[in-house]
């Protein structure tokens, strides 16, 4: 891990961010030979503040600073509803931003430096370069809990095609989308240009005849991921303070944005006493499902789903129901629980 | 040909600039870069974090 604070000599010569030297950004005291006295004032995390950044890069540490990356918006959004106002003013002053925006990513996080997770981090990505991207180093420590693994097939299942053919994370999900627009969104659903399988993949273009039947058949009823997710996911059981429990599943039942879409659901970590330390009992509770739909990155041309119809409409595979939801969970739960109608029929693939 | 000349003393101009701040870069006693460009010196004084007891992230 040491070799996270090596920075290349040969950088210096050549990048315009070392033009002025360290202390613009870091502070310190380059005169000083002890570390301790040297580190004095030191800023190890400089764009934290995007003015530094956007001393050069304006219109990106403006648009940014709008950015869900930045804001960690959408983690409040997303818990919001469980509070009553008198909650929520709790939430936002005792939790949110020491607790949830800890998360937010400064221009470092991305291009400099790896950030730290439970205080762990590997440092420098590429010896203090100001890199464009580096996904393995940037996207997957953070998401690495559930989506990157996911992705690469760490979690036990098969990798995601798309990795599989050689795309990483940017290859979907644009820089705009890190770097914001200028519009500070209220969660990731609302953001423009998000990432959509039609995008590439467009309906009507299948050459399997039995894939453009089945997709029409079940269009703007089913996502795709319904179909092609192509193995269990982590679904995170309880809160992550101090204590959690992840085990892995696939959920099927209905979106909590779209009740009228199947879709895969993931379990969030949200259980009644999770803000309980701060006081907060959740009065709304029951308002919110404690599964969202999710785009679960473990993509699968072929599953067991796409083989066989009577995977889904006589087995009912994966699919949620009143028995196996969670112990204690929101009332709200059991709205997702979809039941398919049996078809006598099956389409060969 | 006034222009030409203009342009060329505008760019020579800039072009000492930068080669000034590089020079002064280099020339300025600077032990971040000494230590922080020195493999084996960040080796010896690196000390792994002390993490609290924890079960996972996200």
């Amino acid at each position: 891990m040491y070799k996270g604070f090596v920075v290349d000599r040969e950088l210096l010569a050549k990048d315009p961010h070392f033009r002025t030297g360290c202390i613009l950004c870091h502070s310190g005291d380059p005169r000083e030979m002890q570390k301790e006295k040297a580190h004095k004032g030191l800023l190890k995390k400089p764009s934290a503040a995007l003015s530094s950044c956007g001393v050069c890069h304006k219109e990106i540490a403006e648009n940014y600073s709008k950015s869900l990356h930045f804001t960690s918006a959408g983690q409040r959004t997303g818990v919001m509803p469980r509070f009553s106002a008198a909650e929520l003013k709790i939430f936002d002053e005792k939790v949110f931003e020491k607790s949830c925006r800890s998360c937010h990513a400064s221009c470092g996080d991305c291009h400099v430096k790896g950030a730290p997770v439970d205080g762990i981090s590997i440092g420098l990505i590429a010896k203090h370069k100001f890199v464009k991207k580096d996904e393995g180093k940037t996207c997957a420590f953070c998401h690495g809990g559930r989506v990157y693994p996911e992705y690469v097939g760490e979690y036990g299942g098969a990798p995601d095609v798309h990795y599989q053919k050689g795309m990483l994370c940017m290859d979907c999900h644009k820089k705009d989308e890190f770097h914001g627009d200028g519009n500070a969104y209220a969660s990731k659903q609302h953001v423009k240009g998000r990432p959509a399988c039609a995008n590439c993949h467009k309906p009507g273009s299948e050459t399997n005849p039995a894939a453009r039947e089945s997709h029409e058949t079940h269009a703007d009823k089913v996502s795709c991921f319904g179909c092609h997710s192509g193995a269990a996911y982590r679904n995170c059981n309880t809160c992550h303070n101090g204590h959690s429990a992840a085990s892995p599943g696939m959920i099927l039942g209905r979106s909590p944005r779209d009740k009228k879409i199947l879709t895969t659901l993931r379990l969030i970590p949200t259980v009644r006493d999770t803000f309980a330390p701060s006081g907060i009992k959740m009065e709304n509770y029951d308002q919110v499902p404690n599964y969202w739909d999710t785009p679960a990155h473990n993509i699968r041309k072929r599953t067991d789903r796409t083989r066989r119809c009577d995977t889904c409409h006589e087995k009912r595979k994966n699919f949620l129901t009143k028995e196996t939801l969670l112990e204690n969970g929101s009332r709200a739960n059991e709205e997702l629980i979809f039941v398919p109608k049996p078809i006598k029929q099956q389409t060969k693939k | 040909m006034k222009h030409k000349l203009r342009f060329r003393m505008i760019l020579l101009a800039a072009l000492a600039v930068v080669c000034a701040g590089a020079i002064c870069f280099a020339a300025t006693p600077n032990t971040c870069v000494n230590c922080h460009t020195n493999e084996s010196l960040m080796k010896a004084m690196y000390k792994p974090p002390v993490l609290p007891p924890s079960e996972g992230e996200g």
